[in-house]
């Protein structure tokens, strides 16, 4: 009998603590993930895909520095083509449309960088 | 070799000199030290304005259009608020010490460009609290809007009048159709001036207010460099620069 009972209260615990998992696991789907378009002509980015997602914002902090204060405006050279250390010089020649590149990700992350507030994107100015 | 008279002489007068005052008395002593600090280590990039040449265009406008186009000015109509980069003064407010001078009479009345000076010294620099007004190698005083807190402390140190506080978002006097899509706009909250055109001269480049006049009257070029444009505009003429006697070293000369 008193064997039994904690057996029971045993097993009730596990399967408290095991609840949000199995929830998780059986239940609900994740929300998806952010899919931000990519450009079609499938060239080849300053870095690599894995790179640029983690370390994008750090890369650019740089180029802004070199180009801004130090006059370092040079070239990048990926796959035979030259890059200017630009954002609207060289990364959205390619990623043209911010609201399907750079919002997708940032938006379900809930971060706002302020780059657009200056910076002209997309069809912004272009007649 | 014989030691001749006039050589010994010249070496105990440079020893002497290294006796007396060590290093940094024979730095001023040559003038080497005074000279670096104002021509800097590497170029020393500057504006001459041809008045005569300025003149001969009346009413234009020219490079005041296309450096605000190119670098997304906002026109505010308040007057009290607006921005600008190069912009028209009459002389004698220009030159306000000199008009019992050189700009007196007709001169002082002619309305010529007015421009950052590009100081050898900046005050604005030194003011600045977070460097985002910096002067760089090439004798320009950048501003990096990355930075700008908005204090506007510069704008007090600037004897010159060159820079411009944002007051509003820029964008509410800008036309979105004529936008500069190759250069920013700023925000609300920053003060902004020229730069030069940076992003010109580091390629090569002249500044489009130079590029701009058909007269040929803003003259762009590196001091440093004797070969410029510049230094053979500026041989043999009388040129004035915007109160020098402030030894800020502005990089702007006003050719009579």
């Amino acid at each position: 009998m008193k064997k039994s009972r904690s057996f029971l209260v045993a097993g009730a615990i596990a399967a408290v603590l095991a609840a949000p998992f199995a929830a998780s696991y059986f239940g609900e789907r994740r929300p998806a993930l952010p899919k931000p378009e990519l450009p079609r002509a499938g060239k080849e980015c300053v870095r690599p895909a894995a790179e640029m997602r983690e370390r994008h914002m750090i890369l650019l902090n740089r180029w802004r520095d070199d180009a801004v204060r130090r006059g370092l405006r040079g070239e990048i050279t990926v796959g035979g083509a030259a890059y200017r250390k630009s954002l609207t010089g060289a990364c959205i020649k390619c990623h043209g449309e911010k609201e399907k590149f750079c919002d997708r990700c940032h938006a379900s992350l809930a971060v706002s960088p302020v780059c657009w507030r200056c910076h002209i994107h997309g069809k912004e100015g272009r007649p | 070799m014989k030691t001749t008279r006039r050589d010994l002489l010249i070496k105990a007068a440079r020893a002497g000199a290294v006796l007396l005052g060590g290093t940094a008395m024979y730095e001023i002593v040559s003038g080497s030290e005074a000279l670096s600090r104002v021509r800097g280590r590497g170029a020393r990039l500057a504006m001459a304005v041809d008045l005569p040449r300025c003149a001969a265009e009346g009413e234009c406008d020219r490079c005041i259009t296309a450096c605000h186009r190119g670098h997304n000015v906002p026109r505010v109509p308040d007057e009290l608020r607006e921005v600008k980069w190069i912009w028209k003064e009459d002389m004698a407010r220009l030159f306000p010490e000199m008009i019992d001078g050189p700009v007196n009479g007709e001169l002082g009345r002619r309305k010529t460009v007015a421009l950052c000076n590009h100081c050898a010294e900046p005050p604005c620099v030194r003011v600045c609290p977070t460097g985002a007004t910096f002067k760089r190698e090439n004798g320009t005083v950048m501003m990096d809007q990355h930075r700008c807190i908005g204090c506007r402390y510069c704008m007090a140190a600037c004897p010159y009048g060159s820079r411009s506080f944002n007051w509003r978002d820029p964008r509410e006097f800008l036309d979105p159709g004529a936008l500069n899509p190759d250069y920013p706009t700023r925000t609300a909250g920053v003060v902004e001036k020229c730069d030069f055109c940076a992003e010109r001269t580091d390629a090569g480049g002249v500044p489009l207010c130079a590029g701009a006049c058909r007269a040929g009257a803003l003259i762009f070029g590196d001091l440093n460099d004797r070969g410029s444009g510049i230094r053979s505009a500026l041989a043999g003429r009388f040129a004035m620069r915007r109160k020098a006697e402030l030894d800020t070293g502005p990089g702007v000369y006003y050719l009579l």
